[in-house]
């Protein structure tokens, strides 16, 4: 007989056990870890997953940052250029006004200059001519000359009016003596001569002295206290300087107005 | 010449007996659990802090388990926790018993009619379990009047026969192998026993996968139907 009974329900037996054995031992372990892996793997996916999801999120912040950084510092270098432009513009324009007022400053000072020149040349030359006319009036003043003068002071002197008389009172003039220049002495006769038509002419007229004065050139001076009464060639020639010298002022003013 | 290890008996007590072939069926039993023990402790543990030995046994294991796994999923069977236990064993148990054939000196206890009928056995009456358990008695039993009633007979005859195919089946391959290996060893012993063991190991594996294989088709032809409509 190839079936024993008995061997077969013992192996039945051996079978169930063996099923029990293992399902402790191996498949229940197996699974369990094998399951365990599984939850961890998709665990760990899920958790890769949401780091990928973060990350996109965090490179998306970053990069609608970096075009907000992108947009102000444009924003920033606009301005920056514009405001770089204002100032080179501020700056070129101060520095054309200081240009123009330098070139301005350099042109009233040329023409100041040229003036300056113009002036001292024209007084140089005013100068000039005096001194030759001077040297030329000293060189023919003589004793005639000098009568031939007298007779003019003399003429001159009794066609002032009373008003113009008045200032030669001594309480006008504030003086007690008077004084005579004449570039070349008078002789006693002369000096007596020109008191008395002093005391008639000048009533209040206080004591005259007589002095010399060859700087007159040709002439005849009286002085009493601050008022001074001449007719001579310097003061002729003073006169002509005098309105030869003011000429370029009234000529700038001239200018100005115009 | 002994036809089964049945015959050897080494241990008897008032009926009571050790043969062969339940001394060999503990010695795998021990040689299984124990391997099993030992390769899933700790399995919880990651592969890189065991050996590589260790590590490569418990990759292997769950190699196995997975294997099984899509088996009984291609044959239709969805909820295969349930079924991995029998299923499994009775992989594991026909393969380690031709596996072990390489062992000098070492009977098959699949090479007993005793043991294929004691598997058979249990096929025969885990398929009906399992149908009743997922689909309840009387839906069990209603496949027996299918297409008609008249077919109750054949359909009780079919599930007879089919469980002494399985036992006939296996039993014929591993004890056919024992045979034609003591012939061969009779006549020519040098060379031909080491090709025909390596036969005998493939020809074992192959049975172990179609007992298992076929385990499945039964299981899933009373059970995956329902099983499949669930999912």
């Amino acid at each position: 007989m190839l079936i024993d009974w008995f061997t077969v329900v013992a192996q039945l037996v051996n079978f169930l056990v063996l099923i029990w054995l293992l399902r402790r031992y191996l498949y229940r372990p197996v699974l369990r870890a094998m399951a365990a892996r599984e939850a961890r793997i998709a665990q760990e996916i899920a958790t890769a997953r949401q780091a990928t999801l973060d990350a996109q999120a965090e490179q998306l912040r970053w990069q609608q940052k970096q075009e907000d950084w992108q947009r102000e510092r444009d924003a920033l270098l606009q301005q920056a250029r514009v405001a770089a432009e204002n100032e080179r513009a501020a700056i070129l324009a101060a520095a054309q006004q200081a240009a123009q007022q330098l070139q301005d400053m350099q042109h009233a000072s040329l023409v100041s200059e040229l003036q300056r020149l113009q002036d001292t040349l024209k007084r140089q030359t005013c100068h000039e001519v005096l001194q030759i006319a001077q040297q030329l009036v000293s060189d023919l003043a003589q004793q005639d000359l000098q009568s031939a003068m007298l007779a003019v002071f003399w003429r001159r002197l009794r066609q002032m009016n009373a008003e113009e008389k008045q200032p030669w009172s001594t309480e006008q003039a504030g003086a007690q003596t008077g004084v005579f220049r004449s570039v070349f002495a008078l002789d006693a006769v002369q000096q007596q001569q020109v008191l008395d038509l002093l005391k008639s002419i000048f009533p209040d007229l206080p004591v005259v002295h007589f002095e010399q004065a060859p700087d007159l050139l040709c002439g005849i001076e009286l002085q009493v206290g601050t008022h001074r009464l001449a007719w001579n060639i310097r003061d002729y020639l003073h006169d002509f300087e005098a309105r030869v010298l003011a000429l370029p002022a009234q000529m700038a003013a001239l200018r100005e107005q115009a | 010449m002994q036809l089964s290890s049945d015959q050897t008996v080494l241990w008897a007590w008032h009926g009571l007996k050790i043969n062969l072939t339940i001394a060999t069926t503990w010695g795998l039993m021990i040689v299984l659990t124990v391997l099993s023990r030992l390769l899933t402790h700790n399995m919880a543990r990651p592969l890189s802090h065991d050996g590589r030995i260790m590590a490569h046994g418990r990759s292997l294991l769950e190699w196995l388990v997975s294997f099984m796994d899509e088996q009984m999923r291609e044959v239709g069977l969805a909820d295969t926790e349930r079924y991995l236990p029998f299923v499994g064993t009775v992989f594991l148990f026909v393969a380690a018993s031709s596996l072990a054939t390489i062992l000098p000196g070492y009977e098959p206890p699949t090479a007993s009619l005793s043991t294929t009928a004691a598997l058979a056995i249990c096929v025969l009456v885990a398929v009906p379990l399992f149908g009743i358990r997922v689909r309840g008695v009387g839906a069990w039993l209603r496949e027996y009047l299918q297409p008609v009633p008249i077919m109750l007979p054949f359909n009780i005859i079919s599930e007879l026969t089919r469980t002494l195919a399985l036992a006939m089946r296996l039993f014929g391959n591993m004890m056919g192998d024992g045979m034609i290996l003591g012939i061969l060893l009779s006549i020519a012993p040098l060379f031909f026993p080491v090709v025909m063991k390596l036969l005998g190991l493939l020809t074992g594996m192959v049975q172990a996968y179609i007992f298992s294989i076929l385990t499945m088709v039964y299981i899933a032809a009373v059970a995956g139907e329902r099983e499949m409509e669930k999912v």
